[in-house]
């Protein structure tokens, strides 16, 4: 089989892109439609709402520091098998968890088994999307992404629907078996032979490579600052809301409207990375920069038509900044070190997710309203996007897309043995 | 012979006199009388306001102070020193009725009431639209009601329609009734002759009311079906999209990458086999 020396930028491509939107729906959309089964939980097991919300914390901490194990199996044994694995882990978590008789009975299914079947799926299926294109990168990252929206939408009221005719341990049952269908997206991942991939050897010497990598280095810091910022409206703004007396269905209303802009940000920003030239870490400082100067303005806002203004904004510009972020990595270490670059990447910047609502939320007691948590997380992002300036090429306007051969000579640079043999056919 | 007859004389008109201070049959018109308005029946029709009056009509004793009661519990701001005691009620409803009384305070005297008794037919206030519960579990459906007097509580299961009173012939029915609540109890549920619609019926001297709650049993094994469906399709679909790519590319491997070295031979045997065939396999 021939390797190829450019991405297809379409054909099975759009079959990865079909098969990444329903995972980042049966990953990311059941983990934030679980809240509807805590109410049955604390009923169940008579415990603490606290106590029961530890089952989704521990899943997503499993799930983000486990995306390294899942980016260096997958470079070690191509994507499908690995997604196939981790749908089989996620639905057998919550298999298990239907026959649950005690509260640690789902931290362990739910929390680590499901956690770790995630962690097997979402990281290398958006890697391996990033290896099928390189002109409508971002467009193919951004329609993924907007099967996370769409998902909670529908999520939520289905949950209901199967706790209501089934109970939570049959509703667990069905979760399960739609979870299942991670498997099947998995098969749709075919392997994709690239000409760097040799060069760069296994996981081992990819994770010591980006490790000593400059670039790499900086866009991770600069992500793990902008993911302690990003998370805080999502947590604090109907709180804030309800704090300028706001009642609760129009603030209810005010998140769809969030999550309709989030879903337009992601796709427009999509079209845009692929169709202006040059890197697109340009257009992420672009994004990043709005979205903290809008987050640093929802204090100074009180009129409800200018809130409405600024969440519209916020919305837009944070679902903008998604595909771009994921297709900043491919030219930064190349496709042929996406997958361990991406786990990475996720374990680190996933830091910065845990951290922000905490501090948020510290601020917020300290000070008595969300004006300094809202300036925080303002300048948070605003500092992220500061440390995108130091990336490579950032100011040139004809920036060459790195070859095959700038891989190599740099991987040689940071002294990793390589196979001896070339590049492959051409 | 008058010094006999003079004693007696006096003595028997002091008894007299006597006898008329001293407090007898007559005294009862000494007590507090109450001259209250009529008992009211509120109807749904009807909204127009209602007053309920007790005019304090005869009392040899000082008046402190006066207040309505509802079922036992002093109504606020009723309180005032007036033998004239009004209460209104501006639109009556169903949770206006009950046992009213005046009550009046008196200096060194014991209190004094009267009571009023404002009717209305029961409306039922409290009750669950559906009970879910799973097999074997107890379900529990009430009803709570306004009204008074409080009403007789019966609860039916409709059969094909008709309500039909409850027997306990299984003896896993408990109904518990107090005054404006009652509470209808399941133990143990089966899912073939348990699940349908109960009516709780509230009747009183005046009318009567009643609602439905709709009992669903879930059958423990209701989730299987759908599960081992999704399996099968899931199954099904896998197979599908593994038996399509190796129809299309009978010749790729699917898993590992290939070492350079190896591949290498394998270029020159496809050269090779490419000049043995004349057609493109593809």
């Amino acid at each position: 089989m021939a390797r190829r020396s450019e991405p297809p930028d379409g054909g099975w491509g759009w079959m990865v892109v079909l098969s990444a939107f329903f995972q980042s729906a049966l990953v990311f959309g059941v983990l934030r439609s679980f809240g509807v089964f805590f109410v049955e939980f604390v009923a169940a097991f008579e415990e603490q709402a606290a106590r029961v919300s530890w089952i989704a914390s521990i899943g997503i901490a499993v799930q983000q520091f486990g995306s390294p194990v899942g980016s260096a199996l997958s470079t070690k044994f191509g994507p499908r098998p690995v997604v196939m694995a981790g749908g089989i882990l996620a639905a057998l978590g919550m298999l298990l968890a239907s026959f649950a008789t005690s509260l640690t009975h789902l931290y362990l299914s739910i929390g680590l088994l499901s956690g770790s079947g995630w962690a097997l799926t979402f990281t290398p299926t958006l890697a391996c999307l990033s290896r099928y294109f390189s002109r409508r990168r971002s467009l193919a990252t951004g329609l993924a992404l907007t099967g996370v929206g769409l998902s909670s939408f529908a999520f939520a009221p289905l949950f209901q629907w199967l706790l209501s005719h089934y109970a939570w341990r049959g509703a667990l049952l069905l979760v399960s078996a739609l979870s299942l269908h991670l498997v099947a997206c998995g098969a749709l991942l075919r392997p994709l032979f690239l000409t760097e991939d040799p060069a760069v050897g296994g996981p081992g010497a990819q994770l010591a490579s980006l490790l000593h990598h400059g670039p790499f280095l900086r866009y991770t810091v600069a992500l793990t600052l902008i993911n302690t910022g990003f998370f805080i409206p999502y947590v604090h703004l109907v709180a804030h809301l309800q704090d300028l007396n706001w009642d609760p269905l129009p603030a209810a209303f005010l998140l769809s409207v969030a999550a309709i802009s989030d879903l337009v940000g992601r796709v427009a920003s999509g079209w845009l990375g692929d169709a202006v030239p040059g890197p697109v870490a340009r257009l992420l400082m672009l994004w990043t920069t709005l979205t903290g100067v809008s987050l640093a303005l929802f204090p100074v806002a009180q009129a409800p038509t200018a809130l409405v203004a600024l969440t519209v904004a916020y919305g837009f510009t944070s679902g903008a900044l998604t595909p771009v972020a994921f297709s900043v990595l491919p030219e930064l270490v190349g496709t042929g070190r996406i997958y361990c670059g991406l786990g990475l990447l996720q374990m680190v910047e996933s830091i910065g997710g845990l951290l922000g609502a905490p501090l948020s939320g510290y601020l917020r007691d300290v000070t008595g309203n969300y004006t300094a948590s809202f300036v925080v997380a303002g300048v948070f992002l605003l500092a992220g996007s500061g440390v995108l300036i130091t990336l490579p090429h950032f100011f040139c306007f004809s920036a060459p897309t790195l070859k095959p051969q700038d891989l190599v000579t740099e991987a040689l640079d940071t002294k990793v043995t390589l196979p001896k043999e070339g590049l492959g056919e051409d | 012979m008058s010094g006999s007859s003079l004693p007696s004389a006096l003595a028997l008109s002091l008894l007299l006199v006597s006898g008329s201070l001293l407090p007898g049959p007559g005294a009862a018109q000494n007590e507090p009388r109450i001259v209250t308005s009529e008992e009211v029946i509120i109807r749904e029709t009807s909204a127009l306001p209602v007053t309920l009056q007790c005019n304090l009509t005869s009392s040899s004793h000082t008046l402190t102070y006066s207040y309505w009661t509802k079922n036992g519990v002093e109504l606020t701001a009723t309180r005032k020193n007036a033998s004239n005691m009004e209460y209104r009620i501006n639109k009556p409803r169903a949770e206006d009725s009950g046992e009213y009384h005046c009550v009046y305070h008196f200096v060194s005297a014991p209190k004094a009431n009267a009571t009023i008794e404002v009717k209305a037919a029961p409306d039922i206030t409290g009750h669950k639209r559906s009970e879910n519960k799973n097999e074997g579990q107890d379900a529990m459906m009430y009803c709570k009601s306004v009204g008074y007097p409080h009403p007789e509580w019966i609860w039916s299961k409709k059969e094909n329609g008709m309500p039909m009173e409850i027997v306990n012939t299984s003896g896993r029915f408990f109904i518990i009734n107090k005054e404006n609540y009652t509470e209808l109890s399941i133990m143990n549920l089966q899912i073939t002759e348990d699940p349908g619609e109960y009516e709780c019926n509230a009747t009183n001297s005046i009318g009567s009311a009643s609602v439905v709650t709709i009992l669903r049993v879930r059958s423990h094994l209701a989730p299987l079906w759908p599960f081992l469906g999704i399996l099968a399709e899931i199954i099904i679909l896998v197979v599908i999209i593994v038996v399509y790519e190796k129809r299309k590319r009978p010749d790729e491997v699917p898993d590992d990458d290939e070492p350079a070295g190896p591949m290498k031979t394998n270029s020159t045997n496809n050269h090779k086999d490419k000049n043995l065939r004349q057609r493109n396999t593809n």
